[in-house]
């Protein structure tokens, strides 16, 4: 009797044992299902472009700059620390799409040849062939695609139509929400009932629009008394100086009266989108769509001594606003560091679409979704490029412990920051951490490698120009 | 009753064991320690060939030392260097790089700023950094001395009075000891010992006939400045005077084999001193935590092609030692085959000291291969450049106008001063104009030296592909002496199994073996001819030759 006692007990601690780890496995899997899946969803991607996140009350700027984006992040997922992998929008927003880096892809500048004889304008289409849009993988499950842009950079003369149903570009270059919003919605009222990928884009922060109304000066806190008068020429006219010289000889003044214009740009064309949201909800969609508000780079005024974008690779164009909002009220703020490249793949997992094993090679990012149910706390290292012109030849590596390794190829200059001690990029530490900037330099390499980008080619500039035929010859000192 | 409960409470210590291992298992393995870097020592020893030290089955016992370093170690059987120059081929080691693409391809150039030394990158990691040596190359020319002192704490080329004379000046081992016990850090030490380069004659007679009473008894047996090695060529001393050759005096078997033992001669007594510094090495406990690199830069001619000295890149001259002693790696006696390059180091070592490999670096770490790891086909091929360096010397004595300026020269004959400037005229001025420089410029320029011949090698075979044959056709040093006017071939082959010596071309026999190294070829010259380096130039006398 006593053996038989004895011999229970001890198959009910096997027994025990063994059911604690299934429990435990069950339990995991279960966390491990996605909480955000949204099979079918339709997805709206809006898109903001040269808004940096630094100039969002949401990611800590002291100015009600954008309500409505503020307000649908408290509603979703913040992503603080999103960086872009290209510092202008033809290379930038292809990122977005192919999860690939700029010299993968290969859209890295608006002419492929510039000449007297020849200009040859670059097309995704013909460029890079066999790589996969996001709006062909939704397209191939069975969605629409559609899209409303601002022309320029993201026009479909440059291929970034591949994959879209229907992909209007504004009448006028560099249109605003006021030109992409109302096509939009007059297509969602008439197909609501269909399942569709959408891509709303402005340019109406962009230096190449004034505002309508003229500026009122509602962010400027100070009476303003410089030269400077704003507007797009005076924009277009301090970008190609900063160009030429290196460098602008303005004053401190001069720049917070800039960012004031740009404050304001950013407030109107969030004033639109909030219009567009709320008839975007009236007709329920809402209740089923994925919103993903982000921009595919920043605008330079001052921080560096220079304007606009495309030139540096800066935090002030990488570090971009990102805003994810499920139909569910989910929500959380993300401070981990993730990629643009990391779009792609989180779309795709979340929406449930099916991909063959070429794109899924094809994806240099990875899901965002264990990072927002928290299962994965630590985020990713960020390497952007920028070929800007060919003016310039830059790439850089932002990790996750806040540091920016930046490599110059004309001149083989390389910069060093430390994020946390100096966001604002201001002191290069390249002579005083030289073990630090030595592993950087070697780990940005192995992305260089990857890439399959012969750098040979890189040490040598000249001139493609983006804004009509203005091509700006650097000044040597 | 007692039963139960005893076994009650052995359940639940079973059961506790078993979540206790499960989460353990899980939390994953734990970090390792950090442990101190080792030092390191590199021996850079000029000059000598593997086939004449003794562990690698030389007949004499020239290497008791180097072979017992050998015995702690691995020694690298077939080991081939970049280049046939004492700072071309070391630098390439220095840096990993074939000299075409890190820039360093003569004595007049300089390393771009942007590439790593392997003092500068043990710099970065807090080593403290030494060079001792006595081969003048690296002092005595300004642009070799600024790119090999990057980041050295002690840069101790001393230069004594005639200063080609100074390689046989022993390195003074208290210096060296001063520096390696001094200081917590790990050391980098670098040794360039230049005692076995010529001249030959300046060591105690130890092998061969110690009575020679020959022809060449009473001669410096040095390269420059008197010596008589450049004047010997195909059995034959040709005795000039003010440039033109007075007497050709006939050499036989035993007056070459007379330079051979007094090349020897040096190698034991260099030998000898590597021996000492090694045990003063263990007798001071320096030993146990440093990784000791032994490596030679070039080997030598010694008659196999008519002439003695570097000159070429036959594997005369680039088979040379190499003995890696790593004391963590437990691997002693060991002899490994395969073929491995100059530009391996740097990479292997970096392995070894746990530092992240640049990624300029084109050799291949030799860790896998060490640890019987890597595949078969590892470095299946190797490259070497050769600069057309004596030859760009005779051109370098003419200026601007094409004149022959330096009446140092050693041949001077209106025919020779003839074929120079019409050479100048229709070969170097036009190059000169397609690169948009002057002519003087593009002599002592990178891409003039550029204009140079490759060799790809395996175990078995090797090709040179001879771009500059035609300029060696006509200013060939020893053509000129001995009036040869045998024509080269663009390319010649080897059959290194059956003629180690490489003294017969047998490019037409294997038409297969010659495509396919052909085709292996090119993509490395397409490398070179892509490649853009800002390399600066220091220009300077050439008065070693």
């Amino acid at each position: 009797m006593k053996k038989l006692v004895l011999f229970l007990i001890l198959i009910i601690s096997i027994l025990g044992g063994l059911l604690g780890i299934r429990i435990y496995e069950i339990y995991e899997k279960r966390v491990k299902i996605n909480p955000l899946q949204c099979k079918d969803c339709n997805v709206l991607i809006v898109a903001f472009d040269a808004e940096q996140a630094r100039h969002l009350p949401c990611f800590g700027y002291p100015k009600q700059t954008a309500p409505n984006q503020c307000s649908i992040a408290k509603e979703g997922f913040l992503f603080t620390n999103a960086i872009v992998q290209g510092s202008w929008t033809i290379p930038s927003f292809m990122s977005y799409f192919t999860s690939m880096y700029p010299s993968e892809h290969g859209l890295i500048n608006k002419f492929i040849k510039y000449s007297e004889e020849e200009k040859i304008i670059s097309n995704f289409k013909n460029i890079s062939p066999e790589i996969k849009t996001l709006a062909e993988v939704f397209k191939e499950n069975g969605y629409t695609t559609v899209g409303f842009t601002g022309d320029a950079g993201v026009g479909a003369q440059f291929g970034y139509n591949k994959g879209f149903d229907i992909y209007i570009d504004s009448p006028q270059p560099f249109g605003g929400f006021e030109n992409s919003a109302p096509p939009a919605l007059e297509w969602l009222k008439q197909n609501k009932d269909e399942k569709f990928f959408m891509f709303l884009h402005s340019y109406g922060v962009h230096g190449q629009n004034d505002i309508e109304e003229g500026f009122t000066g509602m962010f400027l806190d100070f009476d303003y008394k410089g030269p400077l008068k704003g507007g797009k020429e005076e924009q277009a006219r301090l970008r190609e100086e900063g160009l030429a010289k290196g460098r602008l000889d303005l004053t401190e003044e001069d720049y917070k009266f800039w960012r004031a214009i740009y404050d304001e740009k950013i407030y109107y064309e969030d004033q639109k989108f909030g219009k567009f949201w709320q008839e975007f909800k009236t007709l329920g969609l809402d209740k089923n769509t994925i919103l993903v508000i982000l921009a595919d780079h920043g605008t330079e005024f001052g921080e560096h001594q220079r304007f606009d974008h495309g030139m540096t690779l800066y935090d002030e164009l990488l570090n971009v606003p990102l805003i994810i909002k499920f139909p569910s009220s989910i929500e959380g703020i993300i401070k981990d560091q993730v990629r643009a490249i990391d779009l792609m793949p989180t779309l795709i997992e979340l929406t449930g679409l099916k991909i063959d094993e070429k794109t899924k090679n094809q994806m240099k990012g990875k899901s965002l979704i264990p990072l927002m149910t928290r299962q994965e706390k630590i985020g990713r290292n960020a390497f952007s490029e920028t070929d800007y012109r060919n003016y310039t030849h830059k790439k850089s590596l932002r990790t996750t412990d806040g540091w920016k390794f930046i490599y110059t190829f004309e001149n083989d200059e390389k910069e060093l920051y430390n994020l946390q001690e100096d966001p604002k990029e201001t002191k290069n530490l390249i002579l005083e951490e030289p073990q630090k900037a030595y592993e950087l330099e070697q780990e940005l390499f192995k992305y260089i490698e990857a890439t399959g980008q012969d750098t040979n080619k890189l040490k040598e500039t000249d001139c493609l120009p983006v804004y009509g035929e203005i091509c700006t010859e650097k000044i040597n000192e | 009753m007692l039963y139960k409960k005893y076994f009650l409470l052995f359940a639940v210590i079973f059961l506790s064991l078993f979540g206790l291992i499960f989460w353990l298992g899980k939390k994953g393995t734990t970090e390792f320690t950090k442990e101190e870097k080792p030092n390191l020592i590199l021996i850079s020893v000029d000059s000598l060939r593997s086939d004449h030290v003794s562990s690698y089955g030389y007949y004499r016992q020239t290497t008791p030392n180097i072979d017992n370093l050998a015995k702690e170690g691995i020694l690298f059987k077939n080991y081939i260097t970049q280049s046939y120059l004492t700072p071309i081929s070391e630098m390439a080691l220095h840096t990993g790089m074939y000299p075409s693409l890190s820039g360093l391809t003569s004595f007049e150039t300089v390393l771009p700023e942007n590439i790593l030394t392997l003092a500068q990158i043990l710099k970065i990691y807090n080593y403290r950094t030494a060079a001792f040596g006595n081969s003048p190359e690296f002092l005595v020319y300004p642009a070799l001395e600024e790119s090999f002192s990057r980041k050295f704490d002690i840069y101790n080329f001393k230069d004594e009075g005639e200063w080609v004379r100074y390689r046989n000046k022993t390195l003074n081992q208290n210096e060296i000891f001063n520096f390696l016990k001094e200081g917590k850090e790990p050391f980098f030490l670098w040794l360039a010992i230049g005692s076995v380069h010529s001249p030959y004659d300046k060591f105690p007679r130890v092998f061969g006939d110690l009575n020679y009473q020959g022809p060449l008894k009473d001669y410096f047996l040095d390269w420059g400045l008197g010596g008589i090695l450049p004047w010997i060529f195909n059995n034959v001393l040709y005795k000039t005077e003010k440039g033109e050759i007075i007497e050709k005096i006939n050499l036989n078997k035993e007056d070459i084999q007379y330079v051979i033992d007094r090349y020897d001669d040096g190698i034991f007594a260099t030998d000898g001193w590597i021996g000492n510094f090694l045990k003063e090495l263990k007798k001071r406990g320096l030993d146990r935590n440093t990784i000791i690199v032994l490596a030679s830069e070039h080997g030598e001619e010694l008659g196999e092609h008519g002439y003695i000295h570097h000159y070429d890149i036959f594997d005369s001259t680039i088979k040379t030692p190499l003995i890696i002693k790593n004391p963590k790696l437990n691997k002693k006696n060991v002899v490994i085959e395969n073929q491995v390059q100059s530009i391996d180091i740097l990479p292997t070592i970096l392995d070894f000291l746990n530092i992240p490999k640049t990624h300029q670096i084109e050799g291949s770490s030799l860790v896998s291969l060490i640890s019987d790891q890597a595949s078969k086909n590892f470095n299946e091929y190797v490259f070497t450049e050769r600069v057309p360096l004596w030859e760009v010397g005779l051109i370098a004595r003419i200026d601007s106008e094409g004149k022959v300026t330096d009446e140092r020269e050693p041949i001077t004959t209106p025919e020779l001063i003839t074929s120079l400037e019409q050479y100048f005229e229709s070969t170097i001025k036009k190059q000169a104009a397609f690169y948009n420089w002057d002519a003087l410029q593009l002599i002592k320029s990178d891409s003039f030296l550029l204009q140079q011949d490759v060799a790809i090698r395996t175990n078995e075979w090797k090709l040179i592909y001879r771009k500059s044959r035609d300029f060696q056709e006509k200013f060939s040093w020893w053509r000129v002496l001995s009036n040869d006017d045998q024509q080269m071939k663009d390319y010649e082959l080897y059959n290194l199994a059956l003629d180690p010596q490489e003294k017969e071309n047998v490019i037409d026999t294997y038409p297969v073996i010659a495509e396919n190294l052909k085709e292996e070829l090119e993509p490395f010259l397409k490398n070179i001819k892509e490649r853009k380096i800002n390399v600066p130039i220091r220009k300077t006398l050439q008065e070693y030759f």
